[in-house]
């Protein structure tokens, strides 16, 4: 019986006066990868911000490696072991390669354990070890994309949260970075990923939530949600 | 329009008037040191209208406007030493700032916020140049000298001065009020979205852009009288720059009195310091600057009125969903 | 090149828009066409270039090719003020109600200039939706749906004949909600033709007569929500499709 790595429970957000998030619970096991998926508005980025400590949680609870870790602030989660990619590769720009995965790794004070880090993180991706000195403005966005994974790796972390990693990347991209996800796990690392592409995202997945409007709507093992037509009728309005 | 408003206006009418009244009895009363001394408020009472209309109600930024003021002053300067009648060399002044306002406002007004503003800045810094080099239009460095019988008499000046002021003030008055006054408010607002609702942005700017320099064109053609000397540096002087800023932002930025208080509390605070301390002036303007957008925001005029212009409570009640 | 005509049933006729963003094709040889009088959907998964094509159509990005005609008038290049004026009006999808102007002055200014009264007709369209006694209220103290109301209001204005509403719903309460779509309904039934972005397939399903699936800058299907909704294009754009073919 593997253990709960993160598990939510009945979680209720609201943003302002509109409450997006009714009641959501889900749980992660460790070494596993778990998809939220969901049509838009169904409260899945709201869901992963609550766990990072990005959004005010109304109700509800998260509780990460048996500690509660509800309502933390944002600052403490890495701390934890838990490594966030947010949406839209976030990187910056007019640093390199190195210097952002660097970044990654700022709460680790000992300078050789840091660029041993960014050792590791380049055997992952030796496209990022090939493009080390380049600004990472500069790369496509795959790369970045990469790089923003890397980043979140610097810390060793437990968990990692992805944040729609396939977003606005060239079909050739997207399966370069499921194939590193996939490499990830057989690392024995644990993955919690929000997906837009719903299809790739199962098939690479152990198990997934799906929401819709706030609640949950279906949990099963990734290849059953993959098969199962409501799941597709949901996004249309099923 | 709410009556209220409207209410508002006429008692402000009637101060402005009585204002106005006294300002033109002054000479009167006062000896010529005074009138000097008024002279110069109404100056800056204008360029701050000035300032306010592109600046405060359409909100491009202007960090170069002292430029125009330059222009006319040597524009008005010109006139003078080709002898023409003062009158028209003020109208000139007013003329030169207009015309070349139209070109250099279609080209900046394109930039957005900072870029805009530096740009501007850019601008009353060509102005120097150009009057420095152009020897021969402008006497270089040494500037020009207008000898005494070209000039009107201190009275002419100073009733000169006085309907400016007033005429920049009943502009931006009339503006305030009216549809095109809204638009540029608009503008200020969010100039995408006023150009969604069919704001024609650019014609609007220019507009604002032209008559904001209009003013000080007319403006810096009197001070040339008033002082009877004009170079480069005390016609694109930066300490004109920043005053005009600071006495809109420190009396009431978008407002009609603003730029009225702000110009009058700020020239007063100058006289009372120029004796003893000349240098203490710009650091007073950063001073008053910082208060303002530490605590001010909406400058003194914002202290007197009271914006009963929030939401009813009633609103809050209904917004909390089931 | 001869300009495909547009069918004078058509209010607005979109052929071949493409848009490029330095290497990215946001728009792919967009065609779509709107029949006048009717609500006329546009969905798609997040990405896919819808808001982008409100904004061409729009005027305010002026970097597409191809052609739109709207009411027979080519207005390609054309500034937003002067499509506003045409007739064509837009409504964002975050709030863009100028904030320090009052809720009055929001909708005047949307007016015609030679409307004498603009006050009049903005009164009565706040008292349409219960927010008269907000006449004088600046934009930025409403909450945030009544703001999102008012952005609606603010284009009626000038009585468009064509109105794109950009997920006007979106983060507004069920109450404000539905009284937007009861005015979208009303506008409807008096002649104006609608072209909206949503998420929300009920509304579509409810309110549109035609619906056009946007999908990585192209049109990939459209139709009557009932057929859109088992088109396997459709649901693949949106859920994705594996890389290993999966026996359903």
């Amino acid at each position: 019986m593997t253990e709960t790595l993160l598990t939510i429970g009945d979680l209720e957000v609201s943003y302002g006066a509109v409450q997006v998030l009714f009641g959501v619970s889900l749980e992660v096991r460790v070494g596993e990868i778990v998809s939220i998926i969901g049509p838009n508005g169904a409260g899945k980025s709201t869901v992963i911000k609550s766990v990072v400590g990005l959004v005010p949680v109304r109700r509800g609870s998260v509780v990460f490696g048996g500690r509660d870790i509800t309502n933390l602030p944002a600052h403490a989660i890495p701390a934890l072991g838990i490594g966030y990619v947010p949406q839209g590769r976030i990187v910056f720009g007019r640093m390199t390669v190195t210097d952002n995965l660097e970044l990654g790794a700022f709460l680790e004070t000992n300078r050789s354990r840091r660029l041993e880090a960014v050792q590791r993180v380049f055997e992952q991706f030796p496209r990022l070890y090939e493009r080390r000195a380049q600004l990472a403005g500069k790369l496509s966005g795959g790369e970045q994309q990469m790089l923003a994974i890397g980043r979140a790796l610097m810390l060793d972390p437990k968990l990692v949260i992805l944040d729609e990693p396939s977003l606005g990347l060239s079909p050739k991209y997207v399966d370069l970075i499921f194939d590193h996800l996939l490499a990830l796990k057989q690392q024995g690392r644990t993955l919690l990923m929000i997906e837009q592409n719903a299809a790739r995202a199962l098939e690479l997945s152990d198990r997934g939530y799906a929401l819709e409007l706030g609640r949950n709507r279906y949990s099963d093992s990734g290849s059953n949600l993959l098969a199962n037509n409501d799941v597709r009728r949901m996004y249309l309005g099923g | 329009m709410p009556s209220v408003a409207s209410r508002l206006r006429s008692s402000s009418a009637w101060a402005g008037a009585a204002l106005v009244a006294a300002s033109a009895l002054a000479p009167l009363v006062f000896n010529e040191y005074y009138q000097s001394f008024l002279l110069q408020v109404f100056i800056a009472i204008a360029l701050a209208q000035a300032w306010n209309l592109i600046s405060g109600m359409t909100g491009y930024v202007s960090f170069g406007h002292s430029a125009f003021f330059g222009l006319g002053a040597y524009g008005g300067a010109l006139f003078l030493t080709w002898g023409f009648p003062w009158w028209l060399a003020v109208f000139h002044g007013a003329v030169v700032a207009a015309i070349l306002s139209l070109p250099l406002g279609v080209l900046t007004l394109r930039l957005r916020g900072p870029y805009f503003a530096i740009a501007m800045l850019g601008l009353n810094e060509i102005g120097r140049i150009v009057a420095t080099l152009w020897v021969d239009l402008t006497n270089g460095g040494s500037g020009i000298t207008l000898s005494p019988s070209l000039l009107p008499s201190l009275g002419m000046q100073y009733f000169t001065s006085l309907a400016l002021a007033l005429g920049a003030t009943l502009l931006v008055a009339w503006i305030h009020g009216n549809r095109f006054g809204l638009e540029l408010r608009a503008i200020r607002e969010d100039e995408e979205a006023a150009e969604m609702v069919g704001v024609n942005t650019t014609l609007n700017k220019v507009i604002a852009f032209v008559l904001s320099a209009l003013i000080p064109g007319a403006m810096g053609a009197v001070y040339v009288m008033y002082t009877s000397f004009i170079n480069p540096g005390s016609a694109f002087a930066h300490t004109r720059n920043v005053e005009m800023i600071v006495m809109v932002l420190f009396g009431g930025s978008g407002t009609v009195w603003g730029p009225i208080v702000g110009a009058a509390i700020i020239m007063i605070l100058r006289e009372m310091l120029w004796a003893e301390f000349p240098e203490v002036h710009l650091a007073l303007l950063g001073v008053l600057l910082l208060v303002v957008v530490l605590y001010l925001p909406g400058g003194i005029v914002s202290l007197a009125r009271r914006d009963r212009r929030r939401r009813p409570d009633v609103a809050k009640a209904e917004e909390t969903p089931p | 090149m001869t300009i495909p005509a547009c069918d004078p049933d058509h209010i607005l006729c979109v052929w071949g828009l493409r848009r490029d963003f330095g290497g990215v094709q946001a728009l792919r040889g967009v065609d779509l066409h709107v029949a006048r009088g009717t609500v006329t959907g546009l969905i798609g998964p997040n990405g896919s270039g819808k808001t982008t094509l409100f904004q061409v159509i729009s005027g305010i990005d002026r970097g597409a090719t191809g052609t739109i005609t709207f009411d027979g008038e080519s207005i390609l290049g054309w500034r937003p003020s002067q499509i506003y004026h045409r007739g064509l009006a837009r409504t964002f999808q975050l709030s863009r109600v100028f904030p320090e102007l009052t809720v009055l002055e929001n909708l005047v200014v949307a007016g015609s200039r030679k409307d004498r009264s603009a006050d009049e007709r903005a009164l009565g369209l706040l008292e349409h939706v219960h927010l008269r006694d907000y006449a004088d209220v600046l934009g930025k103290n409403l909450s945030y749906g009544q703001q999102k109301l008012v952005e609606f209001l603010r284009v009626l204005m000038s009585d468009p004949a064509l109105i794109l509403l950009d997920e006007p719903a979106a983060g507004v309460n069920p109450t404000l909600r539905a009284t937007l779509w009861d005015m979208v309904r009303h506008l409807n039934g008096l002649g104006t033709t609608f072209l909206i972005i949503e998420h929300n397939m009920e509304v579509i399903a409810d309110l549109c007569s035609d619906v056009y699936v946007l999908s990585e800058g192209e049109i990939i299907a459209r139709g009557d929500f009932a057929a859109i909704r088992n088109d396997e294009r459709v649901v693949e754009a949106y859920f994705g499709k594996a890389r290993r073919q999966v026996a359903t």
